[in-house]
């Protein structure tokens, strides 16, 4: 019965990535800036240009193009880009460990921060700790990213040389740009965790617990968070998609080789191709987390049951 | 409560952890330095991005090379000879070694050239001219041409490929050269690892191993620079950034002139701009002295043309426009256009890019422009958006950078009649017949002073007839840590250089 919920979850990739791949072939192809301008430059001959276009299928009509490209998606061949002359699947694939590391990460660090302090200010609503932590997750969801990683590298990697600038490597290297990654969510998420905790806690069954002896911790950690959990399930659903895709200033300003940077160079060079495969792969993580947050409903709360 | 102690802990020991990775274990010859993107590809055919073509200059060899004042010198070839206008002979060096082993030969040459054909459209200028290339013998090859091209030499600057390799499919990711550095690895967008190539001709390199760190942000470079995590640091720092850099302790830094052109471009077929007296009247209420102090920090020189006061061809004697707005008031009262209501002439848009110098430049223009009565409205765009508008002539007024100007025959792309997009890049719709004559002169006489004095009479016309306002040479700058030694600047922002670097550690 969950199998075949999940096998139609699934199928959903299809029309979805139809859907969002038509959506930016269309506006990608659209934008003014032509590829082959910008490759050539101004020196080479409208005779050239020809050459070039016609090799690259930029001089057939568009619906021509467009089927040739959905022809590439249905056998999985995402072609080459018009710059590098690379396959863009194995471009794809280069950027993808980095993206995952840090998503992975930044999302780790959200939880790691939001958590604990949207479960204290709950347990302690109305307290100086509840204030306290309101204050700070304010200031993560105010402070944007382009401040925040900054400010973090100019007092952990100048002031305090405890990590490195910028660029990938080793465990070291990750830490900043997944604690600037993760600063805002942890602010949204510890508030989704403290109203959602606060709801659980004033349940009948919680005083239940309570009136059953069972120490506090227990009841907090054992019926309070495990049934709170759902809303903050869906918010880290919605998040971590962006997480994949929008990290595009963190990775540029940590020298991140990811593919929220290879979008944009792709964008900005009209490197058709190579934004279809991006924004592909970018949906497709949308989808699967989505779906994934959608089974861990079910796992983590026993009433939901799907058919 | 226990639990709460635990992200702590884990915190504590990802930090110890983080403080292991903070030195970079390198070995005492290699050389760490910044660029600012990823490098398009690194075969020397495809490459038409300055980058790309910097990194494969350490890479490739050319028949030719240029020198400070861009004069051509042999490379690959010691020397060549014209037994007519219509052909050139270069003799190659012999023993030139590629990568991979094998010897250089002519066939190479004839190979690297005739491949442009059909994988490197962006060298047309070079195939419309020459009709024929023949191997004569294992190092001599001959360029039949259909007629004299003077500026040929500089188009043979591109890298020569072995042709048992760059026939291959991933030749642009995993490149074969005859340079002082060979390829060793490529992370895309992350770094480009090159190690010293014993066996190059020229000599080996004295350091071991370079690796140009792809940093995107300029603020980060000069932090990275500042920790000492890079050695070298070429160019590309905003201004406001790079005053900082000589505060830097055991940071020597290095200007020098820069083949670069900074202009602002007219839409001459525009009714107001098409009249001579408005251009001048412009220049007159623009205060470039101020602009590169202010808005450089004085890291550009002035110029009066498309070519720099050290290149061969430069011409000095030329009319010049200085900052006067009194003059540049009378000049558009005489032109028909007087102060109307609210103090405003006529109006004009200036399109710029999203980048904040290109924004800078925009409002300090539209400030000294709104002094004599000319309002401007600004447009700022992302760069393709702003490419396409200027290509199709969409705009009044614009700043841009001419990049890489090396053989003065560059001025037929850009001023010639013929040159109108998308054939060339003349733009702004200049139409001289004088000047077309000039060029065409320029192009076909190879007697070096017979073309310097055409090009004179060129530069002196233009700068009359002003279809570009000249503003500056932005100056070349390069940071390095104090152990390095041995670096000169190129005009032309060349890596090369670091050929001839050494590292002198106590």
């Amino acid at each position: 019965m969950m199998g075949r919920y999940l096998l139609r979850r699934l199928l959903l990739l299809l029309p979805v990535t139809w859907g969002v791949s038509t959506l930016v072939f269309l506006l990608i192809h659209l934008t003014p800036g032509d590829p082959v301008e910008v490759m050539l430059g101004e020196t080479a001959l409208p005779a050239a240009r020809e050459a070039l276009r016609q090799s690259l299928r930029l001089d057939r009509p568009l619906p021509e193009q467009y089927l040739h490209f959905l022809h590439g998606l249905v056998t999985g061949d995402l072609g080459t880009s018009l710059f590098s002359r690379e396959p863009v699947f194995a471009r794809l694939l280069q950027a993808l460990p980095a993206t995952a590391e840090l998503a992975v990460t930044g999302l780790g660090v959200a939880l790691m921060i939001a958590v604990p302090l949207g479960t204290v200010a709950a347990v302690r609503r109305g307290s100086g700790l509840d204030h306290g932590s309101r204050f700070v997750a304010l200031l993560g969801v105010s402070v944007p990213n382009f401040v925040l990683a900054p400010l973090l590298i100019l007092a952990f990697a100048i002031e305090l040389n405890w990590l490195p600038v910028s660029g990938r490597g080793g465990l070291g290297h990750l830490i900043l740009p997944a604690l600037t990654l993760g600063m805002a969510f942890a602010g949204i998420l510890s508030r989704m965790v403290r109203a959602s905790l606060l709801e659980v806690l004033g349940q009948e069954y919680i005083r239940a617990a309570r009136a059953k002896g069972l120490s506090e911790g227990r009841v907090i950690l054992r019926h309070g968070l495990m049934a709170s959990v759902i809303p903050v399930i869906t918010i880290v659903g919605l998040q971590f998609g962006a997480l994949l895709s929008g990290a595009i200033i963190t990775e540029t300003i940590f020298a991140w080789p990811g593919l929220g940077r290879l979008t944009l160079q792709a964008i900005q060079a009209r490197d058709y191709p190579l934004v279809q495969g991006c924004v592909l792969v970018i949906s497709f993580g949308y989808v699967l987390v989505n779906t994934a947050t959608d089974l861990l409903y079910a796992y983590a709360d026993p009433r939901i049951r799907y058919e | 409560m226990r639990r709460g102690l635990l992200p702590f802990g884990v915190a504590i020991v990802l930090l110890g952890l983080g403080a292991c990775g903070t030195g970079e274990g390198r070995s005492a010859a290699a050389v760490v330095a910044a660029i600012e993107t990823n490098p398009v590809t690194l075969d020397p055919r495809v490459a038409t991005d300055a980058l790309s073509l910097h990194v494969t200059g350490l890479l490739f060899n050319a028949l030719v090379r240029v020198d400070d004042h861009l004069r051509v010198l042999p490379d690959l070839a010691r020397r060549w000879e014209q037994p007519d206008d219509r052909t050139v002979i270069f003799h190659l060096r012999q023993g030139v070694q590629f990568h991979h082993g094998r010897e250089l030969t002519a066939d190479d040459v004839r190979f690297t050239f005739e491949s442009l054909q059909t994988i490197a459209p962006a060298h047309t200028p070079l195939l419309q001219e020459v009709k024929e290339i023949r191997v004569l013998d294992r190092y001599r090859v001959a360029f039949h041409l259909k007629r004299p091209f003077a500026p040929l030499l500089y188009h043979l600057t591109v890298g020569i490929v072995p042709a048992d390799l760059a026939s291959q499919a991933g030749f642009g990711q995993a490149p074969v050269g005859t340079g002082p550095f060979r390829f060793a690895r490529w992370g895309q967008n992350e770094q480009v690892e090159l190690e010293a190539f014993p066996g190059y001709f020229g000599g080996s390199p004295r350091i071991t191993r370079l690796r140009l760190r792809i940093i995107p942000d300029a603020t980060i470079r000069f932090l990275e620079l500042k920790q000492g995590n890079i050695d070298l640091l070429l160019g590309s720092l905003p201004p406001e950034i790079v005053s900082l850099v000589d505060s830097l302790p055991g940071v020597q830094t290095a200007t020098g002139p820069s083949s670069n052109y900074t202009y602002v471009g007219f839409n001459l077929r525009d009714p107001i701009l098409a009249d001579v007296k408005v251009r001048r009247a412009i220049a007159h209420a623009l205060d470039r002295k101020g602009l590169i102090a202010h808005l450089l920090r004085g890291q550009a020189t002035a110029a009066t043309g498309l070519l720099f006061p050290q290149h061969w061809a430069y011409e000095p004697q030329v009319v010049t426009f200085p900052f006067d707005p009194e003059r540049a008031r009378r000049l558009l009262d005489e032109a028909g256009h007087p102060v109307r209501k609210g103090g405003v002439r006529f109006a004009l848009t200036f399109k710029a890019t999203t980048g904040e110098l290109s924004r800078a430049i925009a409002e300090a223009i539209q400030f000294q422009l709104a002094q004599v009565g000319i309002r401007v409205e600004i447009r700022s765009y992302e760069w393709g958006t702003f490419y396409a508008d200027i290509k199709s002539g969409n705009f009044q007024l614009y700043v841009l950078t001419w990049v890489g100007i090396a053989d003065p025959d560059y001025y037929q792309y850009v001023f010639h009649s013929d040159s109108l997009p998308p054939l060339g890049a003349n733009r702004g719709y200049y139409r001289n017949s004088e000047v077309d004559r000039l060029l065409l002169r320029g192009r076909r006489t190879s007697d070096t002073g017979g073309r310097k004095a055409t090009y004179s009479r060129i530069q002196q016309i233009l700068a009359e007839e002003l279809p570009y306002i000249s503003l500056w040479h932005e100056l070349r700058w390069v940071a390095y840590k104090a152990r390095i030694r041995g670096f000169s600047l190129m005009p032309g922002g060349d890596f090369i250089p670091l050929k001839d670097v050494w590292l002198d550690d106590p």
